[in-house]
């Protein structure tokens, strides 16, 4: 086991979503996970099967990992010791962790304007019709809130998945490769509005990519996962300023 | 034409699968989502009408149910009436066909579920109960509608479990199935005929329902 970068908890902003975990699945999968994500946006950029995906479930709740402690504004969302059971483990529901999945994961049988209502039951529904009008107009949505999923283009799909997702007022915000599902000439467009909406947000966003260029688009920080020779069962990191993470892998 | 015991056979069914559907939903769903001491044995226990003969099924249940086991007496004292040899007891008899099949298509439908829509829902703060209400059943309606609608045919057909467990009283629980023995029995094929067209008809076309709903998926 190699020695994580520890977070500088001096830049460490007071709502950032920090995190240091193992997920192990014997006999393949090993990942240890060491990162902090201060308010901004911060990349994590690797080649599909590193675990970015497997991260990201981590921090939402649906993947346990074997031990770990995870924090968002200095609540206790998991603390787990190896080989016992977590002290504390808070649900996927309790986290107010916003995610947005790879291929939107839209219910299907919903209309775009359920969709986006999705997490906001604890409301009224006047209180649900006013946010949702005005997410809908911040994402350009307002002309396909009728539509269902499968009369949506994907660089729509994921407007939608990600307006559901920020509509509960969520404390971070997750992105997995949101780009992947959206044709070349709309990613330009989408990723602008991503930019206008991220920048805006004071929480701490995660945004994971497998392309170099999307990293380098953002101005946060990046934590880049690397496959070295495959004869290594390590996987290196390079951690930037605020912001670590490493990976081994076998 | 005999219409009680048409009339009967088809109330029975009805009632039978109401409750099945909604004891079976419950079971398939607890099934898919919870591990439980005992599971395995619930599992095995709700395929079994489908392997033993229907005169074990109903022996069972007159054990289980019969006016000196503990739960028939906790039924005569709440209702006033046995459960066995009764209509009531009829469908408990077509329970034990109807039962099975709509947990086992509602499994299948619940397992074929996309876990990224359980993990979305989930992350957007529903419980288990919201999401099972909003995402996974509406999007099984077809599957469950289907498995509904065999679980009804099968209901109406049953002729073992019924005899052991409500008897073949005329005009009172004797069933469809059971009227049709007792006709041929006497040589009156014409009211035999009469009971076989129907039941024929009526279950041919749930089939070819059933087909063309899983057609359309």
């Amino acid at each position: 086991m190699k020695s994580s970068v520890a977070p500088e908890a001096t830049t460490t902003a007071t709502d950032a979503l920090v995190a240091e975990a193992w997920v192990q699945r014997p006999p393949q999968f090993s990942l240890r996970i060491a990162l902090t994500v201060p308010r901004g946006v911060t990349t994590l950029l690797g080649p599909s099967g590193s675990g970015k995906s497997t991260t990201l479930d981590v921090l939402a709740g649906h993947v346990l990992p074997s031990s770990g402690r995870i924090t968002i504004g200095g609540e206790l969302l998991l603390a787990r010791a190896p080989g016992q059971l977590p002290t504390t483990l808070l649900s996927p529901q309790q986290r107010r962790i916003g995610y947005v999945m790879q291929h939107a994961a839209l219910f299907p049988h919903l209309t775009v304007a359920e969709n986006l209502r999705f997490g906001l039951f604890r409301l009224t529904l006047k209180e649900q019709q006013h946010r949702l009008q005005e997410m809908a107009e911040q994402l350009a949505l307002t002309t396909l809130l009728s539509r269902r999923p499968a009369e949506l283009s994907g660089g729509e799909r994921q407007r939608v998945a990600l307006g559901r997702a920020l509509l509960p007022s969520p404390r971070a915000l997750l992105l997995d490769e949101p780009l992947s599902a959206v044709d070349l000439p709309q990613r330009q467009e989408l990723l602008q509005r991503l930019q206008t909406l991220l920048t805006q947000l004071q929480i701490p966003v995660l945004y994971v990519t497998h392309s170099d260029w999307e990293a380098h688009f953002w101005s946060g920080p990046v934590l880049t996962l690397q496959a070295t020779a495959a004869s290594s069962p390590e996987i290196q990191v390079v951690p930037l300023p605020r912001s670590s993470l490493q990976l081994q892998s076998q | 034409m005999r219409l009680h015991p048409l009339g009967l056979s088809f109330a029975v069914a009805t009632v039978a699968t109401l409750l099945s559907l909604l004891l079976g939903t419950a079971l398939a769903v607890l099934l898919w989502r919870r591990r439980f001491p005992g599971r395995e044995l619930l599992d095995a226990l709700l395929a079994l009408p489908l392997v033993l003969p229907p005169t074990v099924m109903g022996y069972y249940l007159l054990v289980l149910l019969g006016r000196h086991s503990p739960l028939g007496r906790v039924f005569e004292l709440l209702f006033g009436s046995p459960l066995t040899f009764t209509p009531t007891g009829a469908v408990v008899a077509a329970m034990v066909h109807a039962l099975p099949s709509i947990t086992k298509a509602t499994r299948a439908a619940l397992h074929s579920t996309d876990p990224q829509l359980l993990r979305a829902a989930a992350s957007l703060g529903a419980g288990e109960l919201r999401t099972l209400w909003t995402v996974v059943l509406p999007l099984c309606r077809r599957q469950l509608l289907a498995a509904t609608m065999l679980a009804f045919a099968r209901a109406l057909g049953d002729f073992g479990v019924t005899l052991m467990v409500a008897g073949d009283i005329p005009g009172y629980t004797q069933t469809a199935a059971l009227a049709i023995y007792d006709a041929v029995q006497s040589g009156q094929e014409h009211a035999a005929l009469e009971l076989i067209a129907v039941l024929s008809s009526v279950s041919l076309l749930v089939l070819y329902a059933v087909n063309r709903l899983q057609d359309e998926k």
